[in-house]
C-alpha cells in the first residue's frame, strides 16, 4: 500500500516538472511582433509578410509573427509604445513616429532601381478631360491615410505647392489603403488621387493617367523597438539586409513589392526631405 | 412448359415492378431535385442580399478592396457558384470571381444593384450552376435505382423459392417424366428415321445404278446405232422365218432399196437371193443364211450374188450369225459386202499374170530370136539385091524374107503384150493419129465395110507410142472385120472426158481427171458374156484354126495398159460391139514429127566405124552391109576389145555401134571407157533384149540411141548416117 502510494507521488511529481517545462519553454519562445501597417487589405498583408517573417525567425532563431495594424496613426501609436518589436512603415509615419516618440533604430531600408527612395503620383482616369493639378479645383479629390506619405503627405505637398488647397476642391475623402484610390477613381467614385507608385503603376493598364508626379522620398524601412537585445537588432538587420544572398530570399522581397531589388541599411538624416514638408504643411496648417 | 410459364409469369412480374419502382425512384428524384434546385437558388439568393447589405457600407467607405476580396471568398467558398461581379455605374468591374462552369449543370442568373439616395452605386451579377444539387439528386438516384434492383431481386428470389418450393418442384418432376418418356419417344422416331434414311439411301442408290444401267443401255444401243449406220458393210436382221427384222442404211443401199421400211418383215430370200449367181432358182430350203440358226452355227459364203430392188445383182461375201435370246435361237444376223471391185481386180491380176507370163516367155527368146532374124533378114535382103530380076531363086529369097518379117512381128508383139517392147513415147494428138491410120484401114476392113470417123474438134494430146496407138486400132480393126463377115459399119470416135473419183473407180482407170476416149465401134455379131471376159485374153480366138493368132486384142490389151490407160468392151450378140480406149490427157500440144529423108538416110559413107557385136553372125552381117556402102570396119567381139580397138585407132573411128549385152564389159561400160578417151564420140546402141533389161542398164533414161533388133540393112545404113550426120 506504502508502496502504491509512492509510485503515485513520483508520478504525479514528473508530471508536473513536465508541464512545467513546456510552459517556460513557451515563454521563452513568445514570438517577436513583426508590424506592418495597412497600405493593403490586412489579408494580402498577412500573406506578403508571412514568409519574410518566417525567414526571420529561421535567421534569428525565433519565432516571429505578424499583425497588421488597423490605420497608420495606429502603427505609429503601436510602435511608439513598443508594441511592436519589429515594424514596417512608411517614411511619413517615421517622420510622424520620431518626432512623437523619438528615434528608433532602423533595420533596413527599401532600394530600387531609383536607390533607397519612391515616388508618388496623383492621377485621374484616362477618359477624365483634366490634364493639369489647376484643373482638379472644385473635383472630388482622395486621399489615403492621413498618416500615408505618398497618399496624403507628398501629395498635398505638392497640390499645396501648385496652388490647390484641399478646400478648393470639390470634396475631399480619405480612405483606407492605395487600392482604394485607385479602384475609386477607376469606378467613378471620385475625379482623382493620389498614391505611392508602385500602385500606380500596377492599375495604370486598367485605365488611369499620371498628372504628376512627387519627389523621391525615402523609401519604406525597418525599425526594431527600442530596448530589444542588441545583438538581437543586429541579428534582425544582418537577416534583413542578407535577404536577397539567396533565391527565396529575393522571392520573398519580390512577393513584398516587385520593383525593391535588396535591402540596405537606413539612416535618419535621409528622412529629411521629407521632414521639411512635413514642417511646410505644417505651417501651412495642415493636420497631419 | 408449365414450369417455362410459371418461371415466365414470375419474369413479367418482376420485370413489371422493377419498372415499377424506377418510374417511382425517377419521380421522386426529380421532385428531390426541383426542390434542392430551388433551395439552392434561395440561399444563394439570400446570401445575396446580404452580400449586398454589406458592400453598401463598404461602397460607402469606398473601401473596393474589401468588396473584391469578399466577392473572392464568397466564391471560393460556394462551388455551385459560376460568376460573381461587381459592376461601378462607368461599368468599371470592381470585383470578379470566375469559375469554370460545370458540364452540364442547369445554370441562374441574379442581378442586385445597390443605390444610395436612389443613385446606383455598384451592380453585383451572379451566376450560379446546380452542380451540387444534381449531384446530390444523382446520389438519390442511384440509390433510389440500387434500392429498386435489390428490393426486385430480393422479392424476386423469395417468390422464386417459393414458388419453385410450392408449384414447381412436383411440376418439374412430373415434367422430368414426361421428358424421360418423350426422350424414349424422340429416340424410337429417331431409329424409325434413320431406318427411313437408310432406306431412303438405298432406294435412291438403286435408283442411282438403274438409270446408270439405263443411260449404258441407251449408250450402247447408240453406239449400236452408230456401227450400223456408219459402217461400210450391209447388216440385216431375220427371224426364223426368213423374215427382215432390220436392215442398216448400207445393206440398203446396197440392194437399192431407199427406206428400212420396204425391207422390214419381208421374207429376205424371196426378195434378194431367189437366184443363184449362174440364175438357176435358189430354193429357200437350200439357204445357206438359214443355216445359221438351223444349225446354230456360223455361216461363210465368200461369193454368192444378191439381187437387188432394180433387178440388177450384185456379186457379195456374206456371215450369217445365229441370234439368240434367253437361249433359243430367235433368227439370224447376217453381214455382207460388195465384192464387184475385188472381183474385177481378181480378173486384172489375172489378166496382168498371163501378160507377165508371156512376157517373160517371150522376153526370154526375144534376144536369140532376133539375132537370127537379124541374120536372115539382113544376108536375105543382101541376096535379094544381088540377084538379078529374072533370077527364077528370087520369089524363095522374098518368101525366105516375108517369112522372116513375120517371124519378127510375132516376136513384137509377143513383146509389146508383155509390155516389154521398147516404147518412144511423145505427146501425140490421138485425133492426128487417127487420121494418119484411116487410110491403111480402108484395105484392111474391106469394100463392104463402111468406114466412119467422128473426132473431137479439140485435140486430144496423149503421150504415147503413135506406132503402137497404131497398131492398136489395126488390131481393132481386124477384129471387126471378123466380126462383120457380110458387110457393116466400123466407127472410129474420140472425145475428151472428165472422170470423178467414182468414175475412175468405176471404169478401173489409175486416177480421176480428164481422159482422151477412143470409141471403136461395129456392127457385127457381137460376143456373149463368156466370150467377151476372155476377149482380152492371149491366145483365144474363135475364129478358125490358121485365121487369127488369138494376139490382137490381147497386144491391143497390152498396148493400152502400157500407156496408163484402159480398154473396155461393151457388146450385145447380134447388135455389134464397142471398145473404148482412155488415156490420160496431157495440157500440152503434140510433138512435131520431124520429115525423114529416107533415101537421103540409106544413103552411105567413107567414115570409119567401130563394131561390138558378140554374135558373130550379126556381126558379119554389120560389116558386109556398112561396107558395101563405103564404110571402113573395126570389129571387136566384146566390149573389152571395142575398148582396145577404139584406143588403137581413136583418131580415126568417128562412130561406135555397141551391143548392149555382151561379155568382159558391156555395151555401156565400152562407151563410157570410150567417152573417157574421146568424149565427143558418137554412138549407137542395139539390142535384141527386152525394153526391161535394156532399162536396167540405164540406156532408156538417158537418151541414148538405141536400135532393136531385128534390124533391115537398110535401117542400120539410115540410123548410121544420120548419127553421124547429126
Amino acid at each position: 500500500m506504502i508502496h502504491r502510494t509512492a509510485d503515485r507521488v513520483i508520478r504525479v511529481l514528473i508530471l508536473t516538472c513536465l508541464a512545467l517545462g513546456i510552459a517556460l519553454a513557451a515563454i521563452a519562445q513568445e514570438p517577436l511582433k513583426l508590424g506592418v501597417h495597412p497600405y493593403l487589405s490586412a489579408s494580402e498583408v498577412v500573406k506578403r509578410y508571412t514568409p519574410l517573417a518566417e525567414y526571420l525567425a529561421r535567421e534569428i532563431k525565433h519565432p516571429v509573427s505578424v499583425e497588421v495594424s488597423s490605420t497608420y496613426g495606429n502603427h505609429i501609436q503601436k510602435i511608439g509604445q513598443g508594441a511592436l518589436d519589429i515594424a514596417f512603415m512608411g517614411p511619413g509615419s517615421y517622420v510622424i513616429l520620431t518626432s512623437q516618440y523619438g528615434k528608433r533604430p532602423i533595420l533596413a531600408a527599401f532600394r530600387t532601381k531609383e536607390g533607397k527612395v519612391f515616388h508618388g503620383h496623383i492621377m485621374v482616369r484616362k477618359d477624365s478631360p483634366i490634364t493639369t493639378l489647376g484643373q482638379l479645383k472644385g473635383k472630388r479629390f482622395v486621399f489615403g491615410d492621413r498618416d500615408s506619405t505618398m497618399s496624403h503627405v507628398v501629395p498635398r505637398h505638392l497640390l499645396l505647392k501648385n496652388g490647390v488647397d484641399v478646400k478648393q476642391l470639390g470634396s475631399v475623402s480619405f480612405v483606407a489603403n492605395h487600392d482604394n484610390i485607385a479602384l475609386g477613381i477607376l469606378a467613378g467614385t471620385f475625379d482623382a488621387g493620389a498614391v505611392k507608385e508602385e500602385v500606380f503603376l500596377n492599375y495604370q493598364s486598367q485605365g488611369l493617367r499620371s498628372l504628376a508626379r512627387t519627389q523621391p522620398i525615402m523609401d519604406h524601412i525597418f525599425i526594431a523597438r527600442t530596448g530589444l537585445p542588441k545583438d538581437l537588432v543586429q541579428a534582425l538587420g544582418k537577416a534583413l539586409i542578407h535577404i536577397t544572398d539567396t533565391a527565396e530570399g529575393k522571392k520573398i522581397l519580390f512577393d513584398i513589392r516587385s520593383d525593391v531589388v535588396s535591402l540596405v541599411p537606413g539612416d535618419d538624416r535621409d528622412f529629411d526631405n521629407l521632414r521639411a514638408i512635413v514642417s511646410d504643411l505644417e505651417k501651412a496648417g495642415v493636420d497631419l | 412448359m408449365t414450369r417455362r410459364r410459371y418461371r415466365g409469369a414470375l419474369i413479367a412480374f418482376i420485370v413489371v415492378l422493377f419498372c415499377f419502382l424506377l418510374i417511382e425512384a425517377s419521380l421522386v428524384a426529380v421532385q428531390q431535385g426541383r426542390l434542392l434546385t430551388d433551395m439552392t437558388r434561395d440561399t444563394i439568393e439570400s446570401e445575396l442580399d446580404l452580400m449586398s447589405d454589406a458592400f453598401y457600407e463598404s461602397l460607402l467607405k469606398a473601401d473596393y478592396i474589401t468588396i473584391r476580396t469578399f466577392i473572392q471568398r464568397w466564391g471560393e467558398s460556394h462551388d455551385e457558384l459560376v460568376l460573381i461581379r461587381a459592376l461601378s455605374p462607368n461599368g468599371f468591374v470592381v470585383g470578379e470571381f470566375r469559375r469554370p462552369p460545370s458540364g452540364n449543370a442547369r445554370t441562374y442568373s441574379l442581378t442586385r444593384t445597390l443605390r444610395h439616395e436612389g443613385m446606383p452605386l455598384l451592380t453585383l451579377e451572379l451566376v450560379g450552376d446546380h452542380r451540387e444539387a444534381e449531384a446530390v439528386v444523382a446520389k438519390l438516384r442511384t440509390r433510389l435505382f440500387a434500392g429498386a434492383v435489390l428490393f426486385t431481386a430480393v422479392l424476386g428470389t423469395v417468390l422464386w423459392y417459393s414458388q419453385r418450393r410450392m408449384a414447381l418442384i412436383p411440376l418439374e418432376q412430373e415434367i422430368a417424366l414426361r421428358q424421360q418418356a418423350e426422350k424414349r419417344l424422340q429416340e424410337a422416331h429417331d431409329a424409325l428415321e434413320t431406318k427411313v434414311r437408310e432406306r431412303t439411301a438405298d432406294l435412291e442408290r438403286e435408283l442411282e445404278e438403274r438409270k446408270r444401267v439405263e443411260a449404258e443401255l441407251v449408250r450402247k444401243e447408240e453406239r449400236v446405232h452408230l456401227l450400223l449406220n456408219s459402217t461400210a458393210e450391209g447388216i440385216y436382221g431375220i427371224d426364223t422365218n426368213g423374215g427382215c427384222t432390220f436392215c442398216n442404211p448400207s445393206g440398203l443401199r446396197m440392194l437399192a432399196y431407199e427406206r428400212e421400211a420396204d425391207v422390214i418383215g419381208r421374207n429376205m430370200h424371196t426378195l434378194i437371193h431367189h437366184k443363184r449367181p449362174d440364175g438357176t432358182p435358189y430354193p429357200e430350203q437350200d439357204c445357206k443364211i438359214y443355216q445359221a440358226f438351223r444349225t446354230t452355227q456360223p455361216c461363210h459364203v465368200e461369193n454368192e450374188v444378191f439381187w437387188r430392188s432394180d433387178g440388177s445383182r450384185v456379186p457379195v461375201e456374206y456371215w450369217s450369225y445365229p441370234l439368240f435370246e434367253k437361249g433359243a435361237v430367235i433368227g439370224a444376223v447376217v453381214t455382207f459386202i460388195d465384192i464387184s471391185a475385188r472381183k474385177r481386180l481378181e480378173t486384172q491380176l489375172v489378166q496382168s499374170q498371163k501378160m507377165e507370163a508371156i512376157g517373160t516367155l517371150a522376153g526370154g527368146v526375144a534376144h536369140d530370136f532376133n539375132n537370127i532374124l537379124t541374120a536372115i533378114i539382113g544376108y536375105g535382103s543382101i541376096l535379094q539385091r544381088k540377084m538379078g530380076d529374072e533370077d527364077p531363086l528370087k520369089k524363095n529369097v522374098h518368101n525366105i524374107l516375108d517369112s522372116a518379117q513375120r517371124a519378127a512381128r510375132l516376136t513384137k508383139s509377143l513383146l509389146t503384150f508383155g509390155r516389154k517392147q521398147v516404147m518412144a513415147p511423145l505427146p501425140v494428138d490421138l485425133n492426128s493419129v487417127v487420121r494418119r491410120v484411116e487410110k491403111l484401114l480402108v484395105p484392111l476392113i474391106g469394100e463392104d465395110v463402111e468406114l466412119r470417123t467422128d473426132l473431137s474438134e479439140a485435140d486430144l494430146v496423149v503421150k504415147a507410142d503413135a506406132g503402137q496407138i497404131e497398131q492398136v486400132l489395126m488390131n481393132l480393126a481386124a477384129n471387126a472385120r471378123d466380126a462383120m463377115p457380110g458387110g457393116g459399119c466400123f466407127t472410129v470416135r474420140s472425145e475428151q472426158t472428165l472422170l470423178d473419183d467414182e468414175q475412175a473407180h468405176l471404169h478401173g482407170v489409175p486416177a480421176p481427171g480428164a481422159y482422151a476416149v477412143l470409141s471403136v465401134s461395129d456392127t457385127g455379131t457381137g460376143m456373149d458374156e463368156e466370150t467377151r471376159t476372155k476377149i482380152f485374153e492371149p491366145f483365144f480366138t474363135t475364129k478358125e484354126v490358121g485365121k487369127g493368132t488369138g494376139l490382137g486384142l490381147a497386144i491391143a490389151y497390152g498396148i493400152i495398159k502400157q500407156h496408163s490407160g484402159i480398154i473396155t468392151v461393151y457388146s450385145e450378140q447380134g447388135k455389134g460391139s464397142t471398145f473404148k480406149i482412155y488415156l490420160p490427157l496431157l495440157n500440152k500440144a503434140a510433138s512435131a514429127e520431124e520429115p525423114v529423108d529416107k533415101e537421103a538416110l540409106s544413103r552411105g559413107g567413107t567414115e570409119v566405124i567401130l563394131i561390138a557385136e558378140d554374135d558373130q553372125a550379126v556381126r558379119e552381117l554389120m560389116r558386109s552391109v556398112l561396107r558395101e556402102s563405103g564404110y571402113t570396119v573395126i570389129e571387136s567381139t566384146d566390149g573389152e576389145e571395142a575398148v582396145q580397138n577404139f584406143t588403137a585407132d581413136q583418131d580415126r573411128i568417128r562412130l561406135v555401134i555397141l551391143d548392149t549385152i555382151m561379155p568382159k564389159m558391156n555395151g555401156k561400160e565400152a562407151y563410157e571407157a570410150i567417152r573417157r578417151i574421146k568424149p565427143d564420140i558418137k554412138s549407137l546402141f542395139m539390142s535384141g533384149y527386152t525394153a526391161d533389161i535394156i532399162s536396167r542398164q540405164g540406156l532408156l533414161n538417158q537418151g541414148f540411141d538405141l536400135m532393136q533388133k531385128p534390124l533391115s540393112p537398110a535401117e542400120l545404113l539410115a540410123r548410121v548416117r544420120k548419127t553421124l550426120d547429126t
